[in-house]
């Protein structure tokens, strides 16, 4: 496994089809590199915070950007959302809300939490592809990280 | 919930109602009562006018004259008869044969015993020694009224008393007196006025007659007098219906006093009989022989009811009489019962003011808790209930209050359960329903990348049905999404400009169809009143509906216009589009109902559903009018 290796992309997502899709957008546009998919909540937490199956990690090695759907087992996107940004190690982790709802309480509650982003997943997938590949490009070419 | 529903034409009534129907019953009811209380004691005081009834002053005042009359009609006939009987006494002691007879013996014998020499005291203890004298001083005593009434016989001759039922009087010289006098021209009685004289100091009343022989000449003349004071003053004193300081008033032709006068005068002094001129007004009415009733000043200068009478004495003359009581005296009783009615009935309109205002407030109290209660309610409390006080009409409506209330309750959680599970609902499909969309259409689209080699023509144009299908269900469950959305939207009322509304509207909607030519009149628009993100909704509805329906027509025609009907105010975009026939216009606004195909027109028909929604919650109307192939115009109406 390489657990070690650094990461670029943390992708929290527990729909498969999506995870694919995703990762053809990011592909198809050379940023696949470097993108560690989990698949719920708690997973996420684990190894944002270098717990349970990822106790081995160190903190410091941050992701530079983390891609959190909303509907997820165990722990939702909202609280995983929170506890990141409660945190002073991981609070400058820019964190992107990519996700199905249009809801407006969930675009808010979002935001007041302190996401960075928020984007709704087209159902086309042309336009998922073209979002997903300016999202990478963006967070990890253009924009300049705080580590 | 949202409260925020009831965010138009909101109002809170925070203020307590002025003037309120505790203030309106209490000064009401309170004028009523003084006016009730000020009718009666009007009434009392001045009477009922058009009646007869004058008032109670009035009708003391009548009972008053009254009684005033008949005392003084009682004390005429009083002194009239006392005068007559007196009058016929004397004449029938005159005439008695026997007495006449046993004067003219007595003479003798005083003119036999003057004869012989026997004068002064001597004389007249002889004369009481004789038989005659004796009989006539029986006869004298007889005729007497009490001991204030002297009788005497004189000598026609010598004028001198020479019998008499005062010894003092014996030998006393008459021959001045014009009880004397008078009565020798007359054949009847002569009545000599009330007066002083040396031979009776106090004031009285003379009667005389002629006594004669048997040839009928004078012999003598038999005198009376009756003292004023003591035999007409008590005859006259009734002593009831005058009151304490009322007065009887007998006058003689000169308006002196001829009885002593009741009250001091206004100097102080009192005075005596005979020596006072009465100047007062009834007083000369009655001694001019007038008779009547009267309210004027006494003697003293004080206001009296009078009833005066003329007495006539003889048939020349009389005496004025004057029954009078004082004013002050009589309406005192009368003054005092109204002052204590007044003060009754004073402290009685305090206690009706005291017990309506009382009355009222535990009549209204109860209202102003239940409408408290109510404002409670408003304010979003649905757990606040009226307080049933009382058990009358107030408490049954506090009752049916409480009742309604617990209805409401009941009602508003079913809705806000009914609209959790909505939203629980709408946010599982926004979450869940698109996913699978999303994967028949990745996969899709990547089955067609990937293995376009080995897919055919056929293969490939299904795979492209399939896409477009599901980009279309994604498109249908957004618009369902946005429509659900719209019922729980907060509002945010401000003055919207429209002009500029949709002029940044269209600009924005044309900018996407560059090829069209379009274009847009836009009316005089004046500002209304709404939410601005939802109005912006329905002119981004609306003008994309039109400049889709015109899609085949060149120029392309968009009219944005305003106009007031019936007071509201009315706001259209009207197109040359393809129109629709008026006969469907009732799906026009219904949820995915269309009127077009989609190979005519795109579209989910949610549009115009989602319009019809915005202008309802903003308390308008909406409505369409179209025609075949002409065009359509779809009008709102909105607040200003």
């Amino acid at each position: 496994m390489a657990h070690l290796d650094p990461v670029d992309i943390l992708l929290v997502e527990d729909n498969p089809y999506d995870v694919e899709l995703i990762l053809r957008g990011l592909e198809q546009h050379n940023v696949t590199n470097k993108v560690r998919v989990v698949k719920d909540g708690a997973e996420a937490l684990d190894f944002i915070f270098c717990t349970g199956a990822y106790a081995h990690r160190t903190i410091g090695d941050t992701p530079k950007v983390v891609l959190l759907d909303l509907k997820l087992p165990k722990i939702d996107g909202l609280e995983v959302l929170q506890r990141i940004k409660s945190d002073e190690r991981t609070k400058v982790i820019p964190v992107i809300v990519l996700t199905s709802s249009q809801e407006k309480r969930d675009i808010v509650e979002s935001y007041r939490r302190g996401a960075n982003s928020y984007m709704v997943k087209p159902i086309e997938c042309d336009q998922l592809f073209r979002c997903v590949a300016e999202l990478g490009f963006y967070w990890l070419v253009c924009n300049k990280p705080p580590c | 919930m949202n409260p925020g529903h009831m965010t138009l034409g909101e109002e809170k009534p925070r203020q307590r109602p002025f003037p309120s129907v505790r203030t309106k019953l209490t000064v009401y009811f309170s004028l009523m009562a003084v006016a009730i209380l000020a009718a009666i004691q009007l009434t009392n005081i001045v009477g009922v006018p058009f009646t007869a009834y004058s008032g109670m002053q009035g009708q003391q005042r009548a009972e008053a004259f009254k009684s005033l009359e008949l005392v003084a009609d009682l004390n005429k006939e009083r002194l009239l008869r006392l005068i007559k009987q007196q009058r016929d006494d004397i004449r029938v002691a005159a005439n008695n044969r026997f007495t006449a007879a046993a004067v003219v013996r007595l003479r003798a014998t005083i003119r036999e015993l003057s004869a012989r020499g026997r004068g002064g005291t001597e004389l007249w203890d002889l004369v009481r020694e004789t038989q005659d004298y004796r009989g006539l001083l029986k006869h004298l005593n007889d005729f007497r009224y009490g001991i204030n009434h002297k009788l005497a016989i004189v000598d026609a001759g010598t004028g001198k008393v020479f019998i008499s039922t005062d010894e003092a009087l014996q030998g006393a010289d008459f021959s001045e007196h014009d009880g004397f006098t008078g009565a020798f021209g007359s054949a009847d009685a002569y009545v000599g006025d009330i007066r002083t004289g040396a031979l009776d100091p106090a004031p009285s009343l003379c009667f005389s007659h002629a006594i004669r022989d048997g040839a009928g000449k004078v012999v003598a003349v038999l005198w009376t007098a009756v003292s004023a004071n003591d035999i007409i003053k008590p005859l006259l004193y009734t002593g009831t219906g005058l009151g304490e300081r009322g007065e009887v008033l007998l006058i003689n032709r000169d308006a002196e006093n001829l009885l002593p006068l009741k009250h001091p005068l206004a100097d102080g002094t009192v005075a005596k009989p005979l020596g006072y001129r009465i100047q007062a007004q009834p007083a000369l009415l009655a001694a001019t022989g007038h008779e009547g009733i009267i309210e004027t000043e006494d003697y003293r200068g004080e206001p009296t009811l009078a009833a005066y009478r003329y007495i006539p004495v003889t048939s020349e003359w009389g005496w004025g009489m004057v029954i009078k009581r004082d004013r002050e005296e009589l309406f005192a009783p009368l003054r005092r019962g109204m002052t204590y009615s007044s003060a009754i009935g004073l402290v009685g309109l305090l206690t009706l003011i005291a017990l309506i205002a009382w009355l009222a407030r535990s009549l209204t109290r109860p209202i102003l808790a239940l409408s408290q209660t109510a404002v409670r309610v408003a304010e979003g409390d649905l757990d606040a209930r009226a307080p049933v006080t009382t058990s009358d009409e107030v408490g049954y409506l506090a009752r049916t209050f409480n009742l309604m209330l617990q209805r409401t309750k009941e009602r508003t959680e079913e809705l806000a359960a009914l609209n959790k599970e909505l939203e629980a609902f709408s946010y599982s499909v926004s979450h869940d329903l698109r996913s699978p969309l999303r994967a028949i259409d990745g996969f899709s689209s990547i089955l067609l990348e990937d293995y376009s080699g080995t897919l055919d023509a056929k293969g490939k144009r299904l795979l492209n049905i399939i896409r477009t299908n599901t980009q279309k269900m994604g498109q249908l469950i957004d618009d369902l999404l946005a429509f659900a959305r719209l019922g729980r939207q907060h509002m945010k009322l401000t003055v919207i400009n429209m002009a500029e509304l949709t002029k940044a509207v269209f600009d924005e909607l044309a900018s996407r169809s560059p090829e069209r030519k379009l274009e847009l009149h836009v009316k005089t628009l004046p500002p209304a009143q709404g939410d601005p993100a939802m109005i912006r909704q329905v002119f981004v509805n609306l003008l994309s509906n039109a400049i889709k329906f015109t899609r085949y027509r060149d120029p392309t025609v968009i009219e944005v216009g305003h106009r007031v009907d019936d007071r509201s105010s009315v706001y259209y975009v009207k197109d040359n589009g393809a129109g629709f026939d008026m006969q469907y216009v009732h799906k026009l606004f219904g949820v995915f109902q269309r009127l077009h195909t989609s190979e005519q027109f795109e579209g989910t028909g949610v549009g115009l559903a989602i319009v019809q929604q915005i202008i309802q919650r903003h308390g308008g109307r909406v409505w369409a009018e179209g025609k075949v192939n002409e065009g359509a115009t779809i009008s709102f109406t909105l607040a200003r």
